[in-house]
């Protein structure tokens, strides 16, 4: 989280000074950085204690995916482009890949990009806190898709 | 609201940091393809060139400023410095007047591109109608200079788009890898802008004058072939470029380039992402292993023939027939494994049974974890080095550590 912080400002002062550099890259690593951290909520476990439907993506698979979906929304919301950003997690980023992940994925660019495109009509915001904004909004989704999937698999496993 | 707004918006198909403006009026024609290939080649030529300086110059940050805070920011200040100052020069060295499209005053395609239709052409010390080529590229954001070489219709100067190029290449190139946050898009589109443009206004103005052929869209190709040749995606990278650049009609020669470019790219070296990996020295596991190592027996890679290390003492429970792998065995002293810690480099030790039963491995102690252990016991003070120190595998091991408390 804390190099969430320090990566976001920098971006922001480095982009400004007009050196020759994108703030593209930076954008995709905040994604991944907030799709590992999501999944443990460290800062908020701190105060809040860490609620049980959580603790059931506190394994190394979860964590995995969740830095996948991060990355894609990260592409997404930094280029416009949603199935890129799915394309990206799968070449680049994802060392695992499974059929559900995919849709998982790809629900998570779409959110993302949506949310950037609406924080980018009303041009108020700064852009990097949109997309920011963008990839937050998608890495909560995910979380709540992830809960919803997991509970009907966990479900039919019961009816079995 | 957010349907209502797109409805009703007429930009609200903009979307993303990064935008190339609206989709090109004139498409490519079907000989032209042989003419964008070549983009390509010189895109992975190019990018493998950038990736073997960084990689240089980052193995040197790696080594000679690592942990040194002061140094870091006076590096980042002196490229701050130099890139200001060269983008604050250049337009003044090299001025070139160049007259402003007069279609960009009136078309419709004008104000397609937003509420200041020439907002790319900088004038700088020309007159009003004119703009100054170099300062186009350098005074503005990065998202107009490359709307610029995309879209605009007016000439270049070559010198120009030359000199552009190589200091573009020289300072990106320092630049990434610095303390600051910083993403590579950015500085290749642009690198590849210049030199596709270049070719492009050669190709428009000397070999084919009467080819109807739109320098931007040669800019793009660049650009396209050199982030083939520096970032080695294939599938991602054109699907980024397709839905970045809006415009469907492109994607055939994007994947043609990227590939060209790839292969071009693959002769020389790896892509910048896993050149940087490596110089992290993170643990990561390609997909095929490195040139040389198909090879290789296990006992080589033991041994520390890869990692240039080899240690000949006997330690602990070393086995007989290969005296480089260090093993320990089931019970050993403090007083021993501290002595082992102390001799060798590996990064992990073999637990094996005894001589009766063949050297059998029944388990593997990796030296991180073997010194939090003997750290967890000798801050506690409690043991000599006598203390016979047990180990057992996986779980089990933490139990044990747990009852030596």
């Amino acid at each position: 989280m804390k190099t969430l912080v320090v990566k976001l400002v920098g971006v922001i002062f480095s982009v400004c000074a007009g050196l020759i550099i994108g703030k593209e890259g930076p954008m995709v690593h905040s994604g991944a950085v907030l799709g590992a951290n999501i999944s443990h909520l460290p800062g908020l476990a701190r105060f809040f204690g860490r609620p049980r439907w959580l603790m059931r993506f506190r394994n190394d698979r979860d964590k995995r995916d969740f830095v996948s979906g991060g990355t894609a929304a990260g592409v997404a919301a930094a280029f416009g482009a949603p199935v890129g950003g799915v394309l990206f997690a799968l070449e680049e980023a994802a060392s695992h890949w499974s059929i559900s992940l995919t849709w998982m994925v790809f629900f998570c660019s779409m959110i993302g990009k949506y949310t950037c495109l609406y924080c980018l009509l009303g041009h108020t915001v700064d852009v990097c806190l949109c997309s920011l904004a963008a990839i937050g909004v998608e890495e909560l989704t995910l979380c709540f898709v992830c809960c919803f999937v997991v509970a009907l698999h966990k479900k039919q496993v019961h009816f079995h | 609201m957010n349907l209502w707004k797109i409805a009703f918006d007429p930009k609200a198909s903009f979307g993303g940091l990064i935008s190339f403006g609206p989709a090109s009026e004139h498409p490519y024609k079907v000989w032209e393809t042989p003419l964008f290939l070549l983009c390509g080649l010189i895109g992975g030529v190019f990018g493998a060139l950038f990736n073997e300086l960084n990689s240089k110059i980052n193995h040197f940050r790696r080594d000679h400023m690592n942990g040194k805070p002061i140094l870091k920011i006076l590096e980042v200040l002196a490229i701050v410095m130099v890139t200001t100052l060269f983008q604050f020069w250049l337009p003044s060295w090299f001025e070139t007047c160049q007259h402003i499209p007069s279609k960009w005053n009136t078309t419709q395609q004008a104000s397609a591109l937003g509420e200041n239709p020439d907002r790319f052409y900088v004038s700088y010390r020309c007159n009003e109608t004119d703009y100054n080529d170099m300062a186009t590229t350098t005074f503005a954001g990065a998202d107009t200079i490359i709307r610029g070489f995309f879209h605009n219709d007016g000439y270049y100067h070559l010198g120009g788009l030359v000199v552009y190029f190589v200091v573009t290449f020289i300072v990106s190139n320092a630049t990434y890898g610095i303390s600051v946050p910083s993403g590579l898009f950015v500085p290749c589109i642009l690198m590849g802008c210049s030199f596709g443009r270049f070719y492009g206004e050669i190709l428009r103005y000397y070999v084919l004058p009467n080819g109807g052929i739109v320098p931007g869209t040669y800019a793009l190709m660049g650009a396209v072939g050199m982030l083939g040749g520096v970032s080695r995606m294939t599938i991602s990278l054109s699907v980024i470029l397709m839905e970045t650049t809006q415009n469907v009609q492109f994607l055939l020669p994007i994947m043609m380039i990227l590939l060209i470019s790839k292969w071009v790219g693959d002769l020389f070296n790896i892509s910048l992402y896993d050149l940087h990996v490596e110089i992290q020295c993170m643990p990561f596991v390609e997909a095929s292993p490195p040139l040389g190592m198909e090879n290789m027996v296990a006992v080589q890679v033991a041994s520390g023939v890869v990692r240039g290390h080899s240690n000949q003492e006997e330690g602990g429970g070393s086995l007989g027939g290969i005296s480089h792998v260090r093993a320990v065995n089931r019970q050993m002293t403090v007083q021993s494994l501290l002595h082992l810690l102390a001799t060798s480099v590996h990064g992990g030790y073999p637990v094996v049974l005894g001589k009766d039963q063949n050297y059998r491995m029944v388990g593997f102690l990796l030296r991180n974890r073997l010194v939090t252990i003997l750290n967890a016991i000798l801050v506690k003070g409690t043991t000599n080095n006598k203390v016979l120190f047990v180990f057992f595998l996986c779980d089990e091991e933490e139990k044990e550590v747990g009852e030596l408390f």
